[in-house]
């Protein structure tokens, strides 16, 4: 089934974005605020996963559309690359020019995912709180050696159980260029977490402005 | 009719980018026989959903060794998809709420549900054959005892009562006269925050259970063949992708591998009508049929399963966690089919909903597509509830139009350019009656009208304590008698969403005797088990409440893992 997703217009220029949820219902105001933010001003394309979870309209679900294993085995492989080519399908059906693809934890998997699987169509990947066990489940299909857009590995302080070493030992491996975002040492409050956001974003401003070169200069497999 | 270039499936396609390229089909030719020795045990439990593992709990309890083969590559089956309910009478929460559950109303309630056309009060047995109103006895008998052994072998406990929005406990299916407990069989296990758990956190207990005691689950081992010596099952040969191993099973083999939802070939030679596979896992492609016929077993009747809904765009054998519509969401809203007319009470529980797909009249299976058909308020009010999408979203699976004739045209494009190319063999195409819109348009004006008095007159809608256990609290706006009807603006903006008919599993197979024996024409197969979806079920063509797949998978699969292990030399008690 092709995805259903909401589309916000751009409010001014810069780079487009598809944003990505991860597990469970997220306000579509907490993405797309982030987004903009971060300086992402064009059009904003948030697909909403299986949203059967969700009773509230107000927010995308993702339960379904990340199987969760039982115990500690996390998430369902299959289900993770379901949503790859599905984004995938959406990018090409939507037709914006190489967004830039932001994901929190299993989205960021996925937009990971998506950028190894059409590399040409994505501008940039920023992976927000991405777990390097999640990273570790995309299949070995979805690693090529050139082409790939970079990835900023963004971690906040406010989740647990991330792992950034691992996560950036696992781009590495799979030929992405990887921009180490902040990684506040601060965490739990949410004025912690406002603190943290502000700071990711100038990391992410800055890290768009450097992924729009590097599409640019027609892509390059150095670390920009 | 012209050959379409069949598309692979968004599933084929993940499912090929994981490199998961052998999880369907079940004539794959195995991979290189293995000159090891064979490796032994006493218990082999194929499968890791709740019956397998139930199984697997019961065996390991008693010291038998035990091992367990998933030939997926993530374990729990369509039990860790689910809400892990067991629908079980008499159960012990009951009896601490002082919920009285009368065995032969229970029993009348299972075989007049599971058995319409044969069930008779005063006939013996029911009306019933004797042999399936024995497996209601045993399954009203052994139920809840079942569930206690769970928690004294200290698997799991299944203590949680499953309820509804409001507190109360969820209702069954039926409300007959004898129902004389509606609410109060569905248990869940108590998870380790001492709430409910789901059904990925029942598999989570059993997993750990079991793999404490020795016995871990091997994903990806799939049974390609059984060991038979003069008509006793000696084992199996476990295919692990790289070569096939014999393992010897003193005591049994058990099976709790699912039914064959996922298959189409056995789909379309064992069950009748527009029927596509739903929600359960890929690999229910029905393993067992084959190799409990090759070993002489007596099948059940081969034509039931668990049925459902799906939107058509959604279709989809090779994917994991594909949504079944469980409850149609809104007030507003009606289900009509190809004429325009409705045919079921849409705010019924999915299984009795699923089932208005088979009917066939006048010359066709004319429901094999209904269009659930709803109006700009109740999008609005209902977004974001599976298959109504969150508002101001753009969705494939919507057709819109204005008003009805707006509405009948969009609709008339989809089933002409889209719909083809999305059902798989056997369910399309449909074309819209010429006179659809203006039968839609009287459909709506009557249901309307419905709506305003508050009582349904064709189909009794909003009726049954669990249509408004599914539909949850009222809508804010609603001020009408009956909170799951409201009317339907014919002017305004309409919207349409095909759905067809799904088993998210069947549950046909091999005949099993009261302790989850295999039966042979002779009587039953020394060494061969089942239970859950892969055999024949308890509840015949029924679906009394919640929890009604996996309470029999569960009870059946101890029983069976319990006879199993007894059965063998090496764990030394006899029976």
């Amino acid at each position: 089934m092709k995805l259903a997703y909401r589309l916000i217009e751009a409010e001014e220029a810069g780079p487009s974005a598809v944003l990505v949820h991860g597990q469970g219902g997220v306000p579509i105001d907490e993405l797309t605020g982030f987004a903009r933010r971060c300086g992402l001003g064009g059009t904003l394309v948030v697909p909403f996963g299986d949203y059967a979870t969700t009773p509230s309209g107000m927010e995308v679900g993702g339960a379904c559309w990340y199987r969760s294993l039982p115990g500690d085995a996390g998430t369902d492989p299959l289900t993770l690359t379901r949503a790859v080519v599905q984004v995938a399908d959406l990018l090409a059906d939507v037709g914006l020019d190489r967004p830039v693809l932001v994901g929190w934890r299993q989205g960021a998997t996925v937009a990971i995912g998506v950028a190894l699987l059409a590399p040409m169509a994505t501008g940039g990947v920023v992976a927000v709180d991405v777990p390097s066990a999640h990273l570790c489940l995309l299949p070995a299909a979805l690693t090529v050696a050139v082409g790939a857009p970079p990835v900023l590995l963004a971690v906040t302080g406010s989740v647990e159980g991330v792992d950034a070493g691992a996560a950036l030992d696992e781009l590495t491996r799979r030929g992405m260029p990887v921009v180490i975002g902040h990684e506040p040492d601060v965490a739990g409050s949410e004025a912690a977490d406002r603190e943290n956001d502000g700071v990711m974003g100038d990391a992410v401003g800055s890290f768009v402005r450097t992924a729009i070169d590097w599409a640019g200069a027609g892509g390059s497999t150095s670390t920009p | 009719m012209s050959e379409h270039a069949r598309r692979p499936s968004l599933g084929e396609r993940a499912a090929d980018l994981a490199g998961l390229h052998h999880r369907r089909g079940s004539l794959r030719s195995p991979s290189a026989i293995d000159d090891r020795a064979p490796e032994d045990c006493d218990v082999l439990v194929v499968g890791s959903g709740g019956a397998a593992l139930t199984s697997a709990a019961a065996a390991v309890a008693t010291g038998a060794t035990v091992v367990i083969c998933e030939k997926g590559a993530v374990a729990g089956g369509t039990t860790a998809c689910s809400g892990g309910v067991a629908h079980i009478y008499a159960n012990a929460l009951m009896k601490e709420s002082g919920i009285d559950d009368p065995r032969p109303d229970a029993l009348a309630y299972m075989a007049r549900v599971g058995y319409p056309s044969l069930y008779d009060s005063e006939a013996p047995f029911l009306g019933l054959d004797a042999a399936d109103y024995f497996q209601l006895e045993a399954y009203y008998d052994r139920g809840s005892e079942v569930m206690s052994g769970l928690s004294s072998i200290g698997a799991v406990r299944m203590e949680a009562p499953w309820r509804m929005w409001d507190g109360q406990g969820f209702p069954d299916y039926y409300e007959f006269e004898e129902n004389k407990a509606v609410r109060g069989r569905g248990l869940q296990c108590v998870a380790t925050d001492g709430g409910a758990g789901n059904g990925a956190e029942l598999v989570r207990q059993l997993m750990a259970f079991c793999a404490g005691r020795g016995s871990p689950v091997r994903l990806e081992h799939r049974v390609v063949d059984l060991v038979v010596e003069d008509g006793i099952v000696r084992g199996a040969v476990v295919d692990d992708g790289m070569s096939c191993r014999t393992v010897l099973a003193h005591g049994g083999v058990v099976f709790g591998s699912g039914g064959f939802a996922h298959s189409p070939e056995l789909r379309h030679r064992f069950l009748r009508g527009p029927i596509a596979g739903g929600s359960g896992v890929p690999t229910n492609t029905g393993d067992l049929v084959a190799l409990a016929v090759r070993a002489g077993a007596e099948l059940g009747g081969m034509h039931n399963g668990w049925w459902n809904q799906q939107v058509a765009e959604a279709l989809d054998d090779d994917a994991p966690s594909v949504l079944d519509v469980w409850s149609v969401p809104g007030d507003g809203m009606i289900l009509v089919n190809r004429i325009g007319v409705r045919v079921v009470d849409e705010k019924r529980e999915y299984e009795s909903r699923g089932r208005a797909h088979h009917v066939f009249a006048g010359d066709e299976y004319v429901n094999r597509v209904l269009f659930m058909v709803y109006d700009q308020r109740t999008a609005e009010r209902f977004g974001g509830r599976y298959p109504i999408p969150p508002p101001g979203a753009v969705a494939d699976h919507v057709v819109v139009g204005e008003g009805i004739e707006g509405l009948a045209a969009a609709l008339e494009e989809r089933t002409r350019t889209r719909l083809p190319s999305v059902f798989p063999a056997g369910i399309g195409p449909v074309a819209l009656d010429p006179d659809f819109a203006s039968t839609l348009r009287s459909t709506v004006a009557r249901f309307n009208a419905m709506a305003e008095s508050g009582r349904d007159d064709d189909f009794g809608r909003g009726t049954k304590a669990v249509e408004i256990a599914f539909h949850g609290p009222p809508a804010a706006d609603h001020r009408l008698p009956n909170p799951l009807m409201h009317p339907v603006d014919p002017d305004g903006r309409l919207y349409a969403i095909a759905l067809v008919g799904t088993t998210f599993d069947t549950n046909s197979g091999p005949r099993i005797t009261t302790e989850g024996r295999i039966l042979g024409t002779d009587g039953p197969i020394s060494g061969l088990y089942g239970a859950g979806n892969c055999v024949d079920p308890v509840f015949g063509e029924g679906y009394p409440g919640g929890g009604s797949t996996i309470g029999p998978g569960m009870v059946f699969g101890f029983l069976a893992g319990d006879h199993a292990a007894r059965r063998s030399p090496r764990v030394g008690a006899t029976r």
